[in-house]
């Protein structure tokens, strides 16, 4: 029997789990047909895998490149080489058992792969590894149709071996219902000189728990941006713990929670550097956009540092809107309410410029329905970086323009 | 003439440091006029700005101000920038993740909402938006960046003066624009604002210097002290002051 965590416990400290979890109600959703999930699913134009109840929905994947190999995990998810978390907790993963796949890049693709999850509730899981001088891209959704309530626990294990490099994107596109509980725990072994450029999106649910327990070789580089957009009630956790056991190793963690209604944010990163892991450079910051007065975040970065020649430091910055920004847009004309809306939207695109080219619409289409209340129509900010050059390009005149200007209309979170 | 703004017996305070800063300002300007505002630091020319664009914390307590036939003073700041009203900010605020075009269209097409015109699409925006740019020696690459992050002080002043261009104010009023500019960059800013004067708009340019006057041709001059206009005339004012000093001239 599992016992799920209390804030007596330090890690959850500020997400009750037990509460959330004991708080469902009953799941009385009927059982989703595959037409319906594939009208709801978002739309990648790359090789995708769409996992269902621990199942393939083969009508719905895509053939895989040459040396990508998926196949089931079966009972033993983690795998021996990784290591146990040092939290009492490790009994969440084991819940993934059977359920779970892994993907093994052999070599490097030719595209991205894109991998969906259509949560149901019950535990899943998906490993990732890449072998050695492997450069991968995968982008993972956890997506829920709306009417799903409960609680889904997924576990991952990431490998990156020696050299190798893996762009990896995570997010977590829930509909805004507060019955829907979603706990990810992933563990991030990076080998010598490898890169982990990360990226991690949370919009809706009752309650997201994203944690990655990093395992830091030496030489390694490991990125990660989080965006976070919460509005009613919604609790949105990331606690990250990064490991440093060798030398030379580079990290840069930047959080970003927008925050509405009485939504609370967590935001929990440790680095933990051994003595032998001179030369680190790590940095980490924590940045919160409280949208209302009843808005929280709980914030809380550690370091605990046992070599003495690194360079290792956090930050964090927590408010509203800056009302200098406010009164220039004003002075410009603009009503309150469209200046809030253009500086929020501001906020948001810094972090979505570091998503990868196939996630970036999918999470800024989210991103501009959480802006815009939860609805779905398309806020008219955006026109003009992405419908207006996708409308447009075909038009000759426009043509002419954009040869003039080069690659400059193409606005920078949509590069590449 | 018609006038374009009348200020009477302006007072105000700011109400982060709870002070009266403007003690009486009374001040006409004309369609087709540049008046200049010049003065020791301290002496409120910041606040007048601030005042009449409608910043919060920058508290009318006094007096009147006529815009155009309307009570200035009664519009939130948007309405009155949407009206006609343009301030250069002498500290351009940086807007992260903000886009140049994106924030420039979406102002743009405020302004032309309230005055009865249609929006732009993004094509007749962009061709609008490369001439303007032009004529300010302006890198079109402006467009991609995000509003003022990173912008040297001579590129931030550029980029207000582009605004004005685009919004065609029909009063504008310039906080130490000429402030933090190089030499050559005053010069393109000063022929930006001489090449939007017409006989329809007027100019409120607060400055230091002589120097921008120099290039602006003032129709007017005023000294500002203690949160009052002290001294009005021509731009032989300005000369004067250059001369003298604000000690001397104030005392003689």
């Amino acid at each position: 029997m599992l016992t799920l965590p209390t804030p007596k416990t330090e890690a959850w400290k500020y997400t009750h789990l037990k509460r959330a979890v004991e708080s469902l109600p009953e799941n009385t959703g009927s059982e989703p047909s595959l037409r319906k999930i594939e009208q709801a699913l978002p739309i990648f134009s790359v090789p995708q895998v769409v996992l269902y109840k621990g199942q393939l929905l083969a009508e719905l994947c895509t053939p895989l490149p040459a040396g990508c190999i998926l196949k089931p995990v079966g009972a033993a998810l983690a795998g021996p080489t990784a290591a146990p978390l040092d939290t009492p907790l490790d009994a969440l993963d084991e819940l993934a058992i059977g359920n779970a796949w892994e993907l093994h890049f052999t070599q490097s693709p030719t595209q991205p792969i894109a991998v969906v999850h259509v949560l149901n509730g019950q535990p899943s899981g998906l490993n990732i590894r890449l072998a050695t001088g492997v450069s991968a891209q995968v982008t993972e959704t956890h997506y829920a149709l709306p009417e799903l309530t409960g609680w889904q626990h997924h576990a991952a294990v990431v490998e990156v071996a020696e050299g190798a490099s893996l762009t990896h994107s995570v997010l977590h596109l829930l509909p805004d219902n507060p019955a829907l509980i979603l706990t990810r725990r992933q563990r991030l072994n990076l080998a010598p000189t490898s890169i982990y450029t990360g990226t991690l999106g949370t919009t809706g649910g009752g309650l997201v728990r994203s944690e990655i327990h990093t395992q830091l070789s030496e030489h390694c580089q490991y990125n990660l941006t989080s965006l976070s957009c919460a509005r009613a009630a919604q609790h949105h956790d990331v606690t990250l713990q990064t490991n440093h056991s060798g030398e030379h190793n580079t990290v840069v963690i930047k959080q970003r929670n927008l925050q509405l209604g009485e939504s609370h944010s967590v935001f929990q990163g440790k680095f933990y550097v051994a003595a032998a892991a001179q030369k680190t450079n790590a940095y980490m910051h924590n940045h919160t956009l409280l949208l209302s007065d009843t808005a929280r975040t709980s914030v809380k970065p550690e370091l605990e540092i046992y070599a003495d020649d690194v360079k290792c430091s956090h930050g964090a910055a927590s408010g509203g809107l800056n009302p200098h920004q406010l009164f220039y847009l004003q002075a410009r004309g603009l009503t309150e309410a469209a200046a809030r809306a253009l500086l929020v939207q501001g906020y948001a695109d810094e972090f979505l410029a570091a998503f990868p080219h196939i996630a970036k619409p999918v999470i800024a289409t989210r991103v501009a329905q959480w802006l815009n209340g939860g609805s779905t129509a398309p806020t008219p900010l955006t026109d003009f970086s992405t419908e207006w050059l996708a409308n447009t390009k075909a038009n000759p005149e426009v043509r002419e323009v954009l040869r003039e200007f080069g690659d400059t209309l193409d606005m920078p979170h949509y590069q590449q | 003439m018609n006038n374009i703004l009348e200020i009477t017996a302006l007072e105000a305070r700011v109400t982060e440091a709870d002070k009266a800063i403007l003690h009486g300002v009374s001040l006409t300007l004309g369609a087709g006029e540049l008046h200049a505002i010049m003065g020791p630091n301290g002496a409120g020319k910041s606040t007048l700005g601030y005042t009449l664009a409608g910043r919060e914390g920058y508290e009318p307590t006094g007096g009147s101000v006529s815009f155009m036939g309307q009570d200035l003073l009664a519009q939130e700041a948007d309405a009155r920038a949407r009206a006609g009203v343009f301030l250069a900010f002498q500290y351009p605020v940086e807007l992260p993740g903000v886009n140049v075009a994106t924030f420039l269209r979406t102002a743009l097409n405020a302004h032309r909402t309230a005055r009865g015109e249609a929006e732009l699409d993004a094509l007749a925006f962009i061709k609008l938006c490369r001439a303007e740019m032009a004529k300010l020696q302006m890198n079109e690459t402006f467009l991609t960046r995000n509003v003022n992050v990173g912008f040297s002080g001579g590129e931030k002043k550029r980029f207000e003066i582009l605004q004005m261009a685009l919004f065609q104010p029909k009063l504008a009023i310039l906080d130490e624009t000429d402030s933090g500019l190089d030499i050559d960059a005053l010069r393109i800013v000063a022929e930006g604002v001489n090449a939007l004067r017409t006989p329809r708009n007027a100019f409120l340019v607060i400055t230091h210097y002589q120097r921008l006057l120099e290039y602006l041709k003032p129709t007017h001059v005023h000294i500002m002290a203690h949160g009052k206009i002290v001294r009005s005339g021509g731009p032989e004012l300005a000369l004067h002051l250059e001369e003298l000093g604000y000690d001397k001239l104030l005392a003689a």
